[in-house]
């Protein structure tokens, strides 16, 4: 008796910790969503205002002089397409890879794992060069197929890790029945790894919509999408508090959103299911 | 373990469903960096109209380099700090996660926003958080009787601060792989430990790490990758100041690449790290991805 009063104690004492570290993690984000919403003196205090009467003058101001609208409608288009057509070039790899004999499969995901390993900035330099050549420079279709490129490795791998999992019996006796390997992925494999494409097109829709690098490099002027613009707004002389942080709010929000509702899906593309979750 | 195959499939088949997706990165990825392997050989610049073979000497230029070698040591210091803390942080609050009966997983998406929260915005929070003048980091520094902190203004502390950045950012990414990695422990080890009468540390170090161990390295191994990437956020909150205390490699690459439009030397530095990090990942991944 003693022994289980002691671990229920022990529980508590576990679950009160845990909560002031969630606590802890969320702080600053929380601080930052305040920010947004208060005036140019609470919010250049030196001494932190924790209770203040909201204010809209940053949003009136991001949205009447930076225009927000347009670099959202960019954003949007360019995660959304990434993401489908990341998702349409990755199922059909992931159902080659995972179930039919190709000669050394093995070396094959291990380059496409290598690809993802590149840190972004190497490829960037000489895209840099390249895209100014083949006149892709400044449109948002640069930024799709780029973003796609640079998502496709992460996204072949998950699902592979799906499909695997699909048991291959459903498809011989689709065989069997007369079905070819299109009808298979069609009627079989991509019905059945929905799990997957939803873990892999959160993944892609968020770390699409989250990129800088390229965005930054690639485009300019009314085509740049939300994140260049946060850049902006803290060089363009000096930092405008204010805005920027109702920038970087307007930034965030969807993401954390789609975080929070989908994160179930969400643990096994963490390794690029490497790790079951 | 053999599945019968049916005649209709053969790998050529297979190989068809796998080609757009291949040539789709042939053509946007592995082009370019074979482009920028060819760049980092001569003396391209952007902004001059010849180009000539170098061999080399491009090579030899960026080694012998003192902001090459500084930001090499900056990416190592950073990439060591961080990933220690962020391991240790993110097992001790893994154990305590499975210590609760009940999973919860409002908390568990909680703790996920800090990891996809978009990078610019993360460098700006922290860019608000540390302010000398109006921070809330400073503010609580004063009244624990630390003084005034430059965070940003001072090299030392500057490292500190993208450190901290990176340990709010990614401690959850090694936490939510570790408590997957947990809760897939088999119980009755557990069982026999408890009769056995280990507990504790004993229990940890005897039962939990070596049962851990390959989950361990994948989480690490994909930290290292990323963290070896790390660009938006300290862009953002650093730029590599003061005085380069913070240039991370991939700052200089940016800055040598894109600013100044040196595209050899860029180049040559990228392939620098490429090496780096194949040979690191050669190393680690081959193994775990191969047991897995």
């Amino acid at each position: 008796m003693d022994e289980r009063r002691n671990s229920t104690w022990k529980e508590r004492a576990h679950i009160l910790a845990n909560l002031c570290v969630v606590g802890l993690f969320l702080f600053p984000l929380a601080w930052m969503l305040l920010g947004a919403f208060k005036s140019q003196g609470d919010l250049l205090s030196p001494t932190p205002v924790w209770f203040f009467i909201p204010t809209l003058e940053h949003w009136h101001f991001i949205f009447d002089n930076w225009n927000v609208e347009r670099h959202m409608v960019n954003s949007v288009i360019v995660s959304v397409a990434t993401t489908l057509l990341t998702l349409a070039l990755a199922l059909p790899a992931a159902y080659g890879l995972a179930r039919f004999p190709i000669a050394g499969k093995d070396m094959i995901t291990f380059e496409i794992l290598s690809l993802k390993m590149i840190p972004p900035i190497a490829a960037v330099v000489p895209l840099f060069v390249l895209t100014q050549k083949v006149g892709l420079y400044n449109t948002l279709m640069v930024l799709i197929l780029l973003n796609t490129a640079f998502q496709l490795p992460f996204a072949i791998l998950v699902l592979k890790s799906f499909v695997e999992e699909i048991p291959p019996e459903i498809d011989e006796a689709a065989y069997v029945d007369g079905c070819r390997p299109i009808g298979v992925l069609w009627r079989i494999i991509l019905p059945l790894s929905v799990p997957g494409l939803i873990c892999c097109a959160v993944f892609v829709f968020i770390f699409s919509w989250n990129e800088f690098m390229i965005a930054n490099t690639l485009v300019g002027g009314d085509l740049r999408p939300l994140p260049p613009i946060v850049g902006l707004a803290l060089t363009h002389r000096g930092i405008l508090w204010g805005p920027a942080l109702a920038l970087g709010v307007v930034v965030l929000l969807p993401v954390l959103i789609l975080t929070f509702t989908l994160s179930r899906y969400m643990a096994r593309g963490m390794t690029f299911g490497a790790v079951k979750g | 373990m053999s599945i019968r195959q049916p005649r209709s499939i053969s790998a050529r088949q297979g190989l068809w469903f796998f080609l757009p997706a291949g040539a789709f990165l042939t053509v946007m990825l592995v082009y370019p960096l074979a482009y920028s392997l060819y760049a980092s050989f001569t003396n391209m610049r952007m902004t001059s109209p010849i180009t000539r073979f170098v061999w080399l000497d491009t090579y030899a230029a960026v080694l012998a380099s003192d902001q090459f070698r500084s930001s090499i040591l900056v990416t190592v210091v950073f990439l060591v700090a961080a990933i220690t803390l962020e391991f240790v942080i993110g097992f001790a609050l893994a154990l305590s996660f499975k210590a609760m009966r009940h999973t919860h997983p409002i908390m568990r998406a909680l703790l996920m926003l800090p990891l996809m929260a978009t990078p610019v915005s993360v460098g700006l929070i922290w860019k608000l958080l540390l302010n000398s003048d109006f921070g809330i980091v400073t503010y609580a520094g004063q009244q624990l009787g630390l003084g005034t902190q430059l965070w940003l203004a001072d090299p030392v502390m500057s490292v500190v601060s993208i450190v901290i950045m990176d340990v709010w950012q990614w401690t959850p990414f090694i936490f939510l792989i570790l408590l997957a990695g947990l809760e897939g422990l088999p119980e009755d080890v557990y069982e026999a430990a408890a009769l056995d009468g280990s507990r504790g540390w004993d229990l940890l170090i005897n039962v939990t790490l070596p049962l851990m161990a390959r989950i361990i390295v994948v989480a690490l191994a994909f930290r290292v990758m990323f963290s070896i990437a790390t660009f938006d956020t300290v862009f953002v909150l650093t730029k590599g100041g003061p005085a380069r205390a913070t240039d991370l490699i991939t700052l200089l690459i940016q800055r040598e690449g894109l600013v100044n439009l040196n595209v050899a030397l860029a180049s040559a530095m990228s392939f620098i790290v490429l090496l780096m990090v194949t040979a690191f990942s050669v190393v680690t991944f081959r193994k775990v991805m191969a047991n897995g």
